[in-house]
């Protein structure tokens, strides 16, 4: 009886809760079971997600091998196709191959993935317009075609984060509304305008110091280290209020660069080893002691140096005399607090250890998710 | 100061503002009456829906509003069908009540609530076949062999696989 009459409810939900639950389902689909698996169901689901065209203005396209990217060149049109006129476009493309692909591949990789942008981008171009959030994680053999159509004008592109563009012809020539920009490894060869940008992600291996000189609105940046090598790029970010740093000590040689960012209000770092901390602490730019929040990660073998990282962090600890809200994130720094909080090092306040004593501050403590 | 909520069946549940409040369809019954004493009448909500989604405004009577902003850049890019551990206890219900506490959190308008239902019925039909995903709800399927066939053909279905 109550199958049943769930079953009734199930079929008659509002349009509008309909949507909801396949806006989630749409983070979830895969190539064996993509959203168009809604039409089937009944006439109602077939309708909502029909009407829904948000739905498929956002177009998340994850592939492992060739076929999968096959089933999505071909997919692509038709979701273009439902989506309104004027409506803007969402785009992810994620190469989740595990390993490099064999050279003999590559061609019929480059075909399909050429004809897949050439679906996103339209006859002559004429959807790029509305390209509005841009993501391209691919292996290196698929980015020089990107490059290729990041040359028309891009009017409405308010992000883009690609794990590297090699530009054929003269890319990026109008991105007025550009606010983020990540490019988490290889740096492309060519730049949009980043004087509008306001949440900039760089990695200083592949990047030049005049490179960064029109980041005038920039309030957010994430320095990756895909080389492990030590943080190298002098930068000045007057705006800048959340910094995010990956290891920047790095492995080799000091660096010779460092950071100014005078209005500082969020740390989040990533440390891989005590002098992770100790190059943070003793970078003049950063004002420590305004830092309100800071989000630590660490991701060293846990048993190997938790001492090094321990020392490291009460350092930093120490200095952040403004703190008031303390993230960690990831098994290592959530079992160091709680060993902390046990050995008396830090005092709890209570309220189940989430508001600490720190040097005398009162810190909530916001224990993360998971490191990724 | 506590507010008086009466459901569809007549029961009556004298429960804290803060806690009433979490839903926006009462906050702003509430700003509009004033100071009262008036019982607040829900006559889309059952009793025994009304106390699921009372035990989980007061779980989360202390979490930040939504604030009805767009997430941000990165929020966006989380994986975000992922549901807390004392909420996935709370979801864990019968279908009919699934549903129900669903239709409930639209009506109050409580967008936390709703997000937790429609994840649940999202993570439910992930990876099942339209057969499946009827089975699971039992729905009827009322499209013709033609319509199915149409369908079917308009995205490739055979193809694809």
């Amino acid at each position: 009886m109550a199958r049943t009459e769930a079953a009734s409810i199930a079929e008659k939900l509002p349009f509008d809760v309909l949507c909801h639950i396949f806006k989630y389902y749409a983070q979830t689909e895969t190539v064996e079971h993509p959203l168009e698996t809604l039409f089937l169901v009944c006439r109602s689901w077939s309708t909502a997600v029909q009407d829904y065209s948000c739905l498929w203005s956002t177009i998340v396209i994850k592939f492992e091998d060739l076929q999968e990217l096959k089933a999505w060149e071909r997919r692509v049109p038709g979701r273009l196709g439902r989506c309104m006129a004027d409506s803007l476009f969402t785009i992810q493309i994620m190469d989740l191959a595990k390993t490099p692909r064999r050279s003999v591949e590559e061609f019929k990789y480059t075909i399909t993935y050429d004809k897949l942008l050439g679906s996103l981008a339209g006859i002559d171009g004429c959807h790029i317009h509305r390209w509005q959030k841009l993501t391209a994680i691919t292996q290196l053999n698929l980015r020089s075609r990107l490059g290729t159509y990041l040359s028309y004008p891009l009017p409405n592109l308010e992000e883009l984060d690609v794990t590297g563009i090699y530009p054929t012809g003269s890319p990026f020539p109008y991105t007025p509304m550009l606010k983020r920009f990540h490019s988490p490894s290889r740096w492309p060869s060519a730049f949009p305008d980043l004087t509008t940008i306001e949440d900039l992600g760089f990695d200083h291996n592949y990047i030049k110091e005049e490179n960064l000189v029109n980041c005038t609105s920039v309030l957010k940046v994430t320095t990756y280290n895909a080389e492990d090598a030590p943080y190298c790029i002098p930068a000045v970010f007057p705006s800048v209020t959340h910094l995010c740093l990956s290891w920047p000590s790095g492995q080799g040689d000091e660096g010779e660069g460092y950071l100014v960012t005078p209005a500082l209000k969020h740390l989040e770092l990533c440390a891989r080893s005590r002098e992770d901390f100790y190059w943070v602490i003793e970078c003049e730019g950063l004002p420590l002691d305004q830092v309100e929040q800071a989000t630590i990660t660490s991701k060293a073998p846990l048993f190997d140096n938790l001492e090094d990282i321990r020392e490291g962090f009460c350092a930093l600890l120490t200095v952040m005399t403004g703190l008031k809200t303390l993230e960690v994130k990831g098994s290592i720094m959530r079992k160091l607090v709680a060993a902390m909080i046990s050995n008396e090092e830090i005092e709890s306040l209570g309220e189940g250890d989430s508001l600490l004593d720190i040097g005398g501050n009162k810190v909530k403590l916001d224990q993360g998710v998971e490191a990724y | 100061m506590p507010v008086l909520l009466v459901t569809s069946d007549n029961e009556q549940f004298r429960v804290e503002k803060v806690v009433a409040q979490r839903s926006v369809l009462i906050k702003n019954m509430l700003e509009d009456v004033g100071e009262s004493d008036q019982p607040i009448p829900l006559p889309n909500v059952t009793a025994p829906v009304l106390k699921k989604v009372l035990e989980y405004c007061d779980h989360h009577q202390t979490d930040p509003l939504p604030t009805g902003d767009e997430p941000s850049a990165d929020e966006s890019r989380k994986r975000t069908t992922d549901i807390s551990e004392w909420d996935q206890k709370f979801i864990t219900v019968d279908q009919e009540m699934l549903f129900e506490i669903i239709l409930a959190a639209n009506y109050l308008d409580i967008k936390p609530l709703l997000d937790v239902g429609c994840k649940t019925v999202a993570n439910m039909i992930k990876g099942k076949s339209p057969e499946e995903i009827r089975k699971l709800f039992n729905i009827v399927n009322d499209f013709t062999p033609e319509e199915e066939a149409q369908i079917k053909k308009e995205n490739e279905w055979a193809e694809d696989r």
